[in-house]
């Protein structure tokens, strides 16, 4: 029994030192926050490893804000190379602080790539546009909104109707990126800073839950726990498609993000991470993530994702993004003050 | 135990005698230093600076700050009503534990147990399937539509993530009250309520109030419950990490994380002194001559029933967790597929990390855990004392300030451990130190002096005696420390999701990733993994320690 045991304890000391040794071994490799669903950027990083040759290392988390309060939080010393995913309202605030590499990548030339999708002093880039829309769980709808004859609602100004109170599920402006541009778009919408949160007040009175995630705004709705919801169009499209419970209504003055890929300044890998930014923009990774992730890519010459209303259709509603940007913190602060520590 | 005859160099007569033998025994004194040392840093230091990185007007300020009073009122609520549920729970299925007349005891000790296994959010996450508004049970079966956000249904779910815990500790002491008590009580005329009254009860009435304290705990840091089904309810573990998560801002998570600090102490220090015997004995068989007397039928129907449904209702969540690892969408379509499971995949490299980093973590505990033990035990070193202290108290610090604290001591950039594996592992061994060294401490007070007497006389060094006579004997109860502190880890959510950086990403956190994307199925299937491997581990190691049965997370006793 004694020489088994010994046996024993020596093959499993030896097995976890293998492996934490075979987890300490260096690899070219990169490391990315990536904002972004699961299914993509697996197969993103997938297809950028057999290309390149290149591993990738990913913390993946539904919550642009969560990942640019990361990078902040370890700006003496980057972990990471590249900041992938949500709107370049997260991008922008990090390059203004120094956080961020710039650079420029040849393929936005030779695929003539729109200007509005780079940032003129090379900050990002985008690689995806994405609008918001509006959810609904259509059993309560019917029963409960349908019922007294309220039509489903076209514009956000519909979600005020006294019907929806406490019936609502929207994201954290803190962390989740759609609810920043929702929240800033009001202050466009109403026509000033003042009126834009009036309108958000008088919203929370209809609000259930904030979720920390975008995507858990359609967790709480298709299981029925709220009527309706703000979100993302790509998470709710691809959640309809999986027949989960879900109906999706472009309202006509909606907000749109651009998603951007940076280079995290200090990073392991910053070659890597150049390569990255030059591979999501090429032909391949764009069909990729129009395909999986229901989003409208940045190049011409790649076909818009099928099931979703055509860019064109799309109606916008005043939205100015150097605004947004610059007062990001700000706002968000704000939002925290009057509204979120209230509830 | 009997007395010590002879004069053992630790535990010499005067004082004079006393510190110069320590001196005698430099390596011993060496050994003891270097734990206080590990000790010191690893588990004083974070504590120091979660408590004092906030400035002393942030806390004066508190009471400001509504929603931060709200959730300091919240969590109070939650762990008296909590506390309240589980132990009667734990009380009424640990009564039909104990008697021989239950049927089917093994399976419901069984069901019993497996929330002990599952990482933490496990039963809150099932439940939002099952129960939830359109849950599988809640609306396809009743036809009712009952909302799970809030904290009722966070009381439900605490209750049934924690009961296991106040049902073994329960169940011991039930298990040792002597049934030939209860037989004289009955040829005196006792009817079944007179014996309950007067001496079921009293005798266990310290153990209840100790589950009762050791629940408090729990419920207190319970971290990952709230963070899935809690809603829109504050509540201090969850704001600080929100703090942390949203804002980046340290200043308030650690002002948050301190206030949970003082109850958990005192809570701590109730159990473990005012309540409990501090009997260290690991569980074996506890056989008896006389049977217990058989119970009146209105009473075994009704514990079979209530046992049955707190079963039946933790059967269900976890089947909940495992159909929707094999189902394309829960709820809607339940055509069975194998496809969750190539997401699980993707997450194999993480299910390998949270498995290697509990093995080494429950390792480096186990070994930490005896040496002090022994040190402890034999009074080899001057400051026991306060060897034993600092080995028990992270058992009073919530998962939520262990790991706020390591994120300000080693995760900071510059520091060379930031952000790797080792960082995490420490963070595990030094959180779980308290089991493995109360089964330690246990197994030791179980070996008579005398053997290490004789073999102090025929020349061995003090360590010499821990390797060849102790550790032979107390080997079982080594497996159980390390099994114990392995479980811990792996399910362990509030304190690796402070410390994950890109190298060193566990199951828990891509778990939580997947239930915040939307993903429930492909969360169902890595749970589903994590929950098979764990209880894999877990039986392998209880075949190998020749069934020392010692039941992860029970802290004293």
């Amino acid at each position: 029994m004694r020489r088994q045991s010994l046996m024993l304890i020596g093959v499993v000391l030896s097995a976890t030192a293998l492996s934490l040794v075979g987890l300490a071994e260096a690899q070219q490799k990169i490391v990315i926050y990536a904002a972004q669903d699961e299914k993509t950027t697996n197969e993103m990083t997938r297809m950028f490893t057999e290309e390149t040759k290149i591993g990738t290392e990913v913390i993946r988390v539904a919550a642009a804000g969560t990942l640019a309060t990361r990078i902040r939080a370890e700006k003496a010393a980057p972990r990471a190379d590249i900041f992938m995913g949500g709107s370049v309202e997260f991008h922008e605030p990090l390059a203004t602080d120094g956080l961020v590499l710039p650079y420029r990548s040849p393929v936005v030339e030779q695929a003539k790539i729109d200007p509005a999708y780079v940032s003129p002093q090379n900050y990002w880039h985008g690689f995806f546009v994405n609008s918001l829309v509006i959810i609904l769980n259509p059993e309560r709808f019917q029963r409960e909104i349908a019922s007294v004859g309220i039509a489903k609602p076209k514009t956000w100004d519909d979600l005020l109707n006294p019907v929806y109170r406490k019936k609502v599920i929207a994201g954290n402006p803190a962390t989740c990126g759609g609810a920043y541009i929702f929240s800033a778009l009001q202050i466009f919408r109403q026509g000033g800073e003042a009126q834009g949160f009036d309108w958000l007040k008088k919203l929370d009175g209809q609000i259930l839950q904030y979720t920390p995630t975008c995507p858990g705004t359609i967790t709480l709705v298709t299981r029925g726990e709220g009527v309706a919801g703000i979100t993302w169009a790509d998470d709710s499209i691809e959640a309809m498609l999986e027949k989960q419970p879900i109906e999706v209504i472009f309202p006509p003055d909606t907000g749109a993000e651009i998603g951007g890929i940076s280079i995290i300044k200090g990073g392991p890998n910053p070659e890597g991470a150049k390569k990255w930014v030059d591979f999501a923009l090429g032909k391949k990774a764009q069909a990729l993530k129009t395909e999986l992730g229901f989003t409208y890519p940045v190049r011409a010459d790649v076909d818009p994702p099928k099931n979703v209303p055509p860019l064109s259709a799309i109606r916008l509603g005043k939205y100015d993004r150097k605004f947004a940007i610059e007062n990001r913190d700000r706002l968000t602060k704000k939002w925290e003050a009057e509204i979120g520590s209230k509830r | 135990m009997f007395p010590d005859s002879g004069i053992h160099p630790a535990t010499a007569v005067t004082s004079g005698w006393r510190v110069r033998a320590f001196f005698r025994e430099p390596v011993t004194l060496t050994v003891g230093f270097a734990l206080g040392g590990l000790l010191a840093v690893f588990v004083l230091l974070p504590i120091l600076q979660v408590i004092t990185f906030p400035p002393l007007q942030d806390y004066l300020h508190l009471p400001e700050n509504s929603r931060w009073m709200r959730a300091t009122s919240n969590t109070f609520r939650m762990v008296l009503l909590s506390t309240c549920t589980s132990t009667l729970v734990g009380f009424l299925y640990a009564l039909a534990m104990t008697r021989p007349d239950f049927p089917a005891r093994g399976f419901f000790r069984l069901v019993a147990v497996l929330p002990l296994f599952s990482p933490p959010f496990t039963i809150g996450f099932s439940y939002l399937l099952m129960f939830g508004r359109f849950g599988v049970i809640t609306h396809g079966l009743f036809g009712l539509e009952v909302s799970i956000l809030g904290w009722w249904s966070l009381w439900v779910v605490q209750t049934l993530s924690n009961f296991p815990y106040a049902a073994l500790a329960i169940e011991r002491a039930l298990a040792a009250t002597p049934p030939t008590l209860e037989a004289a009580a009955r040829d005196l005329g006792g009817g079944w309520l007179a014996i309950f009254r007067t001496i079921t009860l009293p005798l266990a009435r310290p153990a209840v109030a100790g589950a009762a304290l050791l629940v408090a705990i729990y419920v207190l840091a319970d971290f990952a419950n709230p963070l899935i089904i809690g809603g829109d309810f504050p509540l201090l573990a969850t704001e600080a990490w929100y703090r942390i998560d949203g804002w980046g801002d340290l200043r308030g998570a650690t002002l948050l994380a301190a206030t949970l600090l003082p109850p958990a102490v005192l809570l701590f220090v109730a159990e473990r002194y005012w309540v409990s015997r501090r009997t260290y004995a690991v569980i074996g068989g506890r056989g008896s001559s006389l049977d217990r007397p058989p119970m009146p039928g209105l009473l075994k129907w009704f514990l079979l029933a209530f046992c049955g449904m707190i079963a039946g209702l933790i059967l269900s969540l976890y089947f909940g967790v495992v159909a929707g690892a094999f189902t394309r969408t829960w709820g809607v379509d339940w055509t069975p597929t194998l496809a969750q499971w190539y997401v699980a995949l993707t997450k194999a490299d993480h299910i390998r990390n949270s498995l290697v980093f509990a093995a080494a973590a429950g390792l480096c505990g186990t070994v930490l855990a005896t040496i002090a033990a022994y040190l402890v035990d034999q009074k080899a070193f001057p400051a026991w004392r306060l060897l034993d202290a600092l080995c028990v108290l992270p058992a009073a610090v919530p998962g939520v300030f262990f790991g706020i604290g390591y994120l300000l001591v080693f995760n900071r950039p510059g520091v060379p451990l930031a952000g790797t594996a080792l960082v995490l592992i420490l963070a595990f061994t030094f959180h779980n130190l308290p089991f493995s060294y109360q089964i330690a401490r246990a197994g030791l007070a179980q070996i008579h002096q005398h053997m290490a007497d004789a073999a102090a006389d025929l020349g061995a060094f003090r360590f010499r005696i821990l390797w060849d006579v102790h550790l032979r004997l107390i080997f079982p109860a080594c497996v159980a420390a390390w099994t114990t502190a392995f479980v811990n880890s792996v399910t362990n959510l509030s304190i690796a999701v402070f410390l994950v950086a890109g190298g060193n990403q566990v199951a828990t956190f891509s778990i939580l990733g997947l239930i915040g994307d939307n993903r429930l199925e492909a969360a169902s299937a890595v749970t589903t993994a994590l929950l098979f491997v764990t209880l894999g581990v877990v039986a392998a190691a209880w075949r190998f320690s020749r069934g020392a049965r010692v039941i992860p997370g029970v802290l004293s006793g």
